[in-house]
């Protein structure tokens, strides 16, 4: 099937006061039309920053250095702003990790999914207010007619991650970038939203990334995954593969803890609690390994096939793979 | 095993807040910063030309030359003369003796006089009992002493008090209390809601503790900003004050005053007279305002390097 | 070692002002006990008022109703001064790492204070006990002058656990000690404060939003819905069968990191109410898959519907009954909405 989008090798630093910081460093991946990815990683991987890099909306002091991102065959790190405009919210949406922040507070849900609507498409504001009722509806709101007169406070959280879902659906997106939809969220309503958003994904026929820090979401709800470790891709897999086994050393390691806190299980070896650090040569995760050998210090590995559709960033991605490390 | 009350046994912290080498990452951290370093030169210059100024003056900087008024800037006269025949520059750098006395003891009266009222007011806001009066009587207070235009309130409080350089200070501290006393206040809203706070408490921390030994610390940064402008403001104002008659007396070489007397001067192109006091009281203000910001960067450790 | 109670918590009760003399119901009518060397989990969603019952024993906050005797005192009225000294049998960690921590204080100094504070010890006895508690969380001396920001969010936990552990405390209410952190560091500091129990014969109330973080370190788990204890059971028991249909919607909205695990359609409908306006019923009425008209009617007791099980709902010995038989994975869903 052909490539939705493409993110080849980019470069985004963010200029501190004490010089630049490099946050993603050569990470790239690819979706096929229809796809669900999931793209996980720990707090400071980079996750959130490659969600924005991909529909340009990282202003100063984040600077993208290097890189492309290929969306329906045109590289959207080279578009204008008034370009991607037309592609945001049109083609690709984005939901928030904090749904009540994204909303304008002294707004009408129902105006502000009317001025979603109306941003791309001519249409009357009697027709956009219809619209946005009808769109409240389908993402599971109760008396949508009466909530679209409804001021973001007057919501709880789970209701104001329904309305945004609202609106990055309102145009039939080809493609869905959800930033971590269920961070601030109860659990009993994240089933209720995740559920949600795979429905409408797959009726609207759209495209999903999905950016957590849950294994276990992305597990369930996606079809592809990537991991992100110090703003590289480590590996991509099929999701059926990838949790049969995987062949990063990092992916072993977050498997095992995501189970071990889960269950009664005791103990997972490795100590990894550590800051990152981006070291100038070699692999990123060496100094945190347990298999790295004394040459992961020197050469930097690339991502490569390990098997059929998966790809990782190990020079002993064969031998993790099979199980002959101990990683 | 007996619940014992509280020890009041040795209760110093084993550890100093600041110990040794405190010196020596003070160096290093200056020496990152050329601003900070700058605002170090000129408050060490203003301090020794307030010990030293009159000494290293060319002409007594308060007895008039006959004859010399409102020359321009010569090799005699570095900065001219002005309209008594005095030299512009002997005032201008005896001048810190008598600005920085007022302008420092007045900023830091008020400093310590509004952050304590400030975490008080702050830190009991809400509570109950004595506590919540003392607060509520703080801000009313506050209230009253800025209603007043601030000009005429100094002038009242020096008029009822009588002039003197310690009525001066007196008035100036007392109508710079409020401005420390809220940016204070506002920052210990912020500070007494965050964790560490509920930590200090189980602790075993006093509300006194808690308010005085861990809210404030973390609430001085905006307080510690206001200083630079706090003694900015009090130089101008004490100016002003010497202008009606109503600071420090007037051949005492003051910076506000020389301006103002200067002032009607500039209009028949006499310039020199207002700009060089203008000018050394704009590079004083610039100094502690650079020291200021630094030295709240040093206290905070997550800033340090 | 077990069976003498540390803690007995009886019908708290906590209000909290919402204006227009309205009151927002966070806790109503809680009672609990912990025993020396136990570890209960308290778990619910947010709302549940189980962050509030742990400041309520600490007293952080003050109760509005109800006793809480620790130690054969009552915690719940004690005037300040008794209060203080006895903090260092209480203690507690806080869910934020970094946040927990004063920014301006080293290391050294956060770990000591609750010492210096409420025990009577030369500050050189003090200083080897700060070196001690900093090893037995596996960090060292060398972290005494280095402050809070200079460490990663796990060993900010560790610091914050140090100091919790420092005076020698019998009880720890843990709140939310894992929710900020990252997988990784997850299992690390839960294995942590496993061992600790074990080794310290601490007793510990392990406040959660997270059925399975609580899984590895406590014996016994109450959940919270609503200001109310709707289940208590053993860990394993709660794990193998819930009672409550709350708590059975609560551990099948568990995401295993497995995707050929089957999930469980036990799903609840709707949101949470407010706990402003309650029903005056059973608290889950209009999201549960069981409720019936008698439920709106009146709230059920806890009551004990098998050896050690303990439930607040009027349909689950008979619901639960029908399940077993029929081999059950849960009810069919509600529909949505």
């Amino acid at each position: 099937m052909a490539l939705l989008l493409e993110v080849k090798d980019v470069h985004v630093s963010f200029l501190a006061d004490a010089g630049p910081v490099r946050v993603l460093n050569g990470a790239g991946l690819s979706l096929r039309a229809g796809e669900s990815l999931g793209v996980v990683g720990e707090s400071g991987s980079g996750k959130t920053v490659l969600v924005r890099t991909i529909l340009g909306l990282l202003q100063p002091p984040w600077q993208v250095l290097e890189g492309s991102v290929i969306f329906n065959g045109e590289d959207l790190l080279k578009k204008k702003e008034e370009e991607l405009r037309h592609i945001r919210g049109k083609e690709i949406a984005l939901t928030s990790p904090e749904p009540r922040k994204h909303l304008n507070p002294l707004l009408r849900v129902g105006d502000q999914i009317a001025n979603v609507l109306q941003a791309h498409r001519d249409m009357p504001r009697k027709g956009a207010t219809q619209r946005a009722v009808e769109l409240l509806k389908s993402v599971g709101i109760p008396d949508p007619h009466l909530r679209v007169g409804y001021y973001p406070h007057e919501l709880s959280g789970g209701m104001c991650q329904r309305v945004i879902i609202a609106m990055a659906l309102a145009h039939s997106p080809k493609l869905i970038l959800a930033d971590e939809p269920t961070a601030g969220l109860d659990v009993t309503i994240s089933r209720q939203i995740l559920d949600l958003m795979r429905d409408l994904v797959r009726e609207f026929n759209s495209s999903l990334i999905l950016v957590s820090r849950d294994l276990g979401v992305v597990a369930h709800y996606c079809q592809r995954v990537a991991v992100i470790y110090a703003g590289q891709v480590v590996e991509s897999a099929d999701v059926a593969d990838f949790y049969a086994g995987a062949a990063h050393p990092y992916s072993r390691h977050l498997l095992r803890a995501a189970a071990a806190s889960r269950d009664e299980r005791r103990g997972v070896a490795t100590r990894l609690g550590q800051r990152v650090v981006f070291p100038d040569k070699g692999c990123a995760f060496a100094s945190r390994c347990p298999v790295a050998l004394p040459l992961c210090k020197e050469e930097a590995p690339a991502l490569e096939p390990v098997a059929d559709d998966h790809l990782a960033r190990c020079l002993r991605r064969a031998e993790v793979l099979r199980g002959e490390t101990r990683a | 095993m007996t619940t014992q009350l509280l020890p009041d046994t040795d209760m110093r912290p084993a550890w100093p807040t600041r110990g040794r080498g405190e010196f020596r990452s003070f160096l290093a951290f200056a020496r990152g910063r050329p601003g900070f370093l700058l605002g170090l030169v000129i408050v060490a210059i203003t301090i020794f030309l307030a010990f030293f100024g009159p000494m290293v003056a060319p002409y007594p900087p308060e007895r008039a030359i006959p004859g010399a008024g409102l020359l321009p800037p010569s090799a005699e006269h570095a900065m001219g003369t002005d309209v008594s025949g005095m030299d512009v520059f002997s005032r201008v750098i005896s001048a810190p003796r008598i600005d920085l006395t007022i302008a420092l003891s007045a900023t830091v009266i008020a400093f310590v006089g509004g952050v304590f009222l400030g975490v008080v007011s702050g830190f009991y806001a809400g509570s109950r009992g004595i506590g919540r009066v003392a607060s509520e009587a703080i801000m009313r207070g506050a209230d009253i002493v800025q209603a007043f235009p601030v000009f005429i309130f100094a002038l009242a409080l020096v008029g009822f008090r009588g002039p003197g350089t310690e009525n001066v200070i007196a008035a100036l501290a007392f109508l710079n209390i409020p401005y420390f006393l809220r940016v204070t206040r506002g920052a210990v809203f912020q500070v007494r809601e965050r964790p560490f706070v509920e930590a200090a408490r189980c602790a075993g921390n006093t509300e006194r503790g808690v308010a005085f030994a861990h809210v404030m610390p973390n609430a001085l940064g905006p307080a510690l900003a206001n200083i630079s402008p706090g003694i900015g403001f009090a130089i101008l104002l004490s100016a002003a004050l010497s202008f009606v008659g109503a600071g420090v007396p007037k051949p005492t070489p003051e910076w506000g005053s020389m301006i103002s007397i200067g002032a009607p001067n500039m209009m028949t192109g006499q310039w020199w007279t207002a700009l060089f006091p203008g000018l050394a009281l704009g590079v004083t203000v610039l100094g502690y305002a650079l020291v200021g910001d630094g030295i709240q960067d040093f206290m905070d450790p997550t800033k340090r390097r | 070692m077990m069976g003498e109670r540390l803690l007995d918590v009886r019908d708290l009760v906590k209000h909290f002002p919402a204006g227009h003399r309205r009151f927002v119901k966070a806790v109503s009518g809680v009672s609990f006990h912990i025993e020396k060397g136990e570890a209960l989990a308290l778990v619910g969603e947010s709302g549940s008022g189980k962050t509030t019952v742990g400041r309520c024993i600490l007293r952080l906050i003050e109760p509005t109703a109800g006793t809480i005797i620790f130690r054969g005192q009552d915690v719940s009225t004690m005037e300040q001064d008794r209060l203080r000294a006895l903090r260092p049998h209480m203690q507690m960690l806080f869910q934020e790492p970094y946040d927990s921590l004063n920014p301006r204080m080293p290391i050294g100094r956060i770990v000591e204070e609750p010492i210096r504070l409420g025990k009577d010890m030369s500050p050189r006895k003090r200083l080897e006990r700060v070196v001690e508690v900093l090893d037995m969380v596996r960090l060292g001396s060398w972290a005494l002058d280095k402050y809070p920001h200079q460490f990663s969010a796990g060993e900010q936990q560790r610091i914050g656990i140090a100091r919790a552990i420092a005076t020698e405390p019998e009880l720890v209410v843990l709140d939310e000690p894992t929710s900020a952190l990252d997988v990784s560091v997850r299992a690390e500091i839960l294995d942590l404060l496993t061992d600790l129990q074990e080794q310290l014969g601490l007793s510990y109330l392990f406040i959660s939003h997270d059925l399975t973080a609580v899984r590895r370190v406590c014996h016994r788990v109450a959940i919270m819905y609503l200001g109310k204890i709707v289940e208590t059971g053993s860990t394993a028991e709660m794990f193998e069968q819930p009672l409550h249909p709350y708590s059975r919607a609560l551990l099948s909205s568990v995401l295993y990191p497995d995707p050929h695990e089957q999930l469980s359609r036990f799903v609840l409908a709707g949101e949470i109410p407010s706990p402003i306006d309650l029903p005056p019923g059973c608290h889950l009425y209009g999201r549960c898959p069981w409720a019936v008209d008698a439920c709106n009617a009146a709230y059920p007791d806890l009551e004990e519907i098998l050896p050690g099980r303990r439930v607040a709902c009027f349909r689950a010995r008979e619901e639960n009954a029908a399940d077993t038989t029929a081999s059950g994975s849960g009810r069919r869903p509600p529909g949505s909405f």
